[in-house]
């Protein structure tokens, strides 16, 4: 059939296509690798579309933006908002006061992720918090790791997500184990245990079985959450030569670990020193990069999207955000391609790349310590949803 | 039925408007259902214009872009596009479900390659809500194929030098991974 369509028309099919689609068929022709086009040119580019824009409209939208921020004078408090996910208007408060046995900073009492009931999952140094926001301003902790003799065992992070296979919520958290042996030698070795909050209980994994990462450290501030799988930066620790940079999932059903290394440090690019966040990004994982360092004076960061997981070739470059004087940090996604920033001053702003402005938010906390992430709904107050649907954590975006 | 208010006859929704194909079939429809296609619409409202005495009933409408087979497809498309608004004007949510379960039913009967000709023939009528929804029907067809069936459904062919294409194949090998067969 020789029907010819006009571009237009090949445009507005493609603007529908999935981005592996896109980079499949770039093979087409002349004409379509240059109307695909490169990712990292900011002007009209299918795959930034695809992967940035086109499904922010998805019906399964998370309900609630929520938004974490530390007391300025009194760092034992942080106050949850949820905003609208729609339109990011307030519409419920919630302040915790953490007992903490010294003010310590640089610690950060961090959100871990949400379940489709509500529940959330915060971790403050070692210690892991389940916590319904709507039924109590008071934190109980998961058991702390058992102590053992002759051996230390540190707490280095925690994921937390839901396994579609039991129909149940988990947390799983990675413990460096250190002994000395008979002759002195110090051993140290990684482990992992899962808690499951059916049972109430932690449990260790078989660390072969779970293809436990070993030689690394995770960024615990860099995680997401995507489907049944958590996900951290890791870097390597400083005397293991083998290993690179990576990231680290975990799959919740099957209680196994598996890791993709970064895209080449020559690729990542011309930073001297740089910092990553992790965040999901309309279904594939985002990573981005930024320069990090007392000299960096404006803010720009690059979007690393890995479509294919375990498929180290399979990291794109996006386009190149910024440069911008006033923000900071990058927090996530939300959608219409927006995403939520940390400012210089600590404010909250809701910045959109294509327009290169931001929109700033009254959530005024200690620096550092602004958090975003999705939240699906509240327990008790959606019960027509929230019994049988039982599915989904909404993808966690934080730092 | 908003295009309504904009015709000269706004109360009356029986007025018939006569489209003729390029292959001289003569199809006769109702004003609400040619006034989904812009292309008639700015022919029909320039002819008033330029005309105003002229008795509607008779407009005849020359289609030389348009064969009877698709504008047959797309007058039905339309019409229960019509109909499915108009059942629905209160509930946005239910409208939505409705339209989607017709257009899966609708693409149960369609070639693929007939989609091709569809989206020509509503193009040219710059009918948006069908060509939206033909270009994501295609998308959906295409999005797990291979580089040489996409080639095939558009007709086109390669104009790659020799091995530039084999380095982007190889380049992005991982793309090509579970694709569906031809």
């Amino acid at each position: 059939m020789s029907t010819y369509l006009p571009e237009e028309v090949v445009i507005n099919i493609l603007s529908r296509l999935p981005p592996k689609s896109l980079i499949r068929f770039k093979c087409v022709s002349k004409t379509w690798l240059s109307l695909i086009g490169t990712p990292d040119l900011i002007s009209r580019n299918l795959i930034n579309h695809s992967t940035l824009i086109s499904k922010s409209e998805d019906p399964n939208n998370p309900l609630f933006v929520l938004v974490k921020a530390t007391d300025k004078i009194d760092t034992s408090k942080h106050t949850f908002s949820f905003l609208s996910y729609d339109n990011l208007d307030p519409e419920y408060t919630s302040e915790v006061i953490l007992n903490l046995p010294q003010p310590n900073h640089g610690l950060n009492l961090d959100i871990i992720g949400s379940s489709s009931d509500g529940l959330l999952c915060l971790c403050f140094a070692s210690t892991i918090y389940l916590w319904d926001p709507t039924t109590s301003s008071e934190l109980e902790p998961l058991p702390p790791i058992a102590p053992r003799e002759m051996v230390n065992v540190y707490f280095h992070s925690v994921g937390f997500g839901f396994d579609s296979v039991s129909n149940d919520f988990k947390v799983v958290r990675l413990l460096n184990v250190q002994f000395r042996s008979a002759t002195n030698l110090l051993h140290i070795s990684q482990e992992a245990e899962v808690y499951s909050v059916s049972s109430g209980s932690w449990r260790q994994l078989d660390p072969h079985v779970a293809r436990v990462p070993y030689g690394i450290h995770t960024q615990s501030r860099a995680t997401m959450y995507l489907d049944g799988n958590f996900f951290w930066c890791a870097t390597p620790l400083p005397l293991d030569n083998n290993e690179d940079e990576k990231i680290v999932r975990f799959d919740f059903a099957s209680e196994v670990f598996k890791s993709t290394s970064f895209p080449d440090a020559s690729v990542i690019g011309d930073y001297s020193s740089w910092k990553t966040t992790l965040t999901a990004l309309n279904g594939s994982i985002a990573m981005l990069v930024y320069p990090f360092g007392k000299e960096v004076e404006m803010l720009c960061f690059d979007i690393w999207v890995l479509f294919e997981f375990g498929v180290r070739e399979s990291w794109t470059k996006l386009i190149r955000i910024g440069p911008s004087l006033d923000l900071e940090r990058p927090l996530g996604f939300w959608g219409y391609g927006k995403m939520f920033m940390e400012s210089k001053e600590g404010q909250l702003v809701l910045y959109d790349p294509s327009t290169n402005t931001g929109k700033i938010f009254p959530f005024d906390g200690l620096k550092g310590s602004l958090q975003v992430a999705l939240y699906t709904e509240f327990g008790e107050t959606n019960e027509e949803t929230s019994e049988e649907d039982g599915g989904e954590v909404q993808e966690e975006v934080n730092q | 039925m908003s295009n309504q208010s904009e015709s000269p006859n706004p109360t009356s929704s029986s007025n018939k408007i006569t489209l003729k194909t390029s292959d001289n079939e003569v199809f006769e429809v109702e004003e609400a259902v040619a006034m989904k296609f812009c292309t008639v619409k700015q022919y029909f409202d320039d002819e008033n214009n330029n005309n105003v005495t002229s008795g509607t009933s008779t407009t005849l409408i020359p289609l030389p872009n348009v064969e009877s087979h698709p504008l047959a497809i797309l007058i039905t498309y339309c019409k229960k596009h019509l109909e499915i608004k108009a059942n629905n004007a209160d509930n946005k949510k239910e409208m939505e479900i409705d339209m989607e379960h017709y257009e899966r039913e609708f693409l149960k009967n369609v070639m693929p390659q007939e989609l091709t000709e569809l989206i020509l023939a509503a193009n040219y009528l710059n009918f948006k809500e069908a060509l939206d929804f033909f270009c994501r029907a295609v998308a959906s067809a295409i999005q797990n194929k291979s580089v040489e069936y996409v080639r095939k459904f558009f007709g086109l062919e390669s104009d790659f030098k020799p091995g530039e294409e084999e380095k982007l194949r190889e380049e992005f090998a991982w793309s090509f991974e579970g694709v569906d067969e031809d």
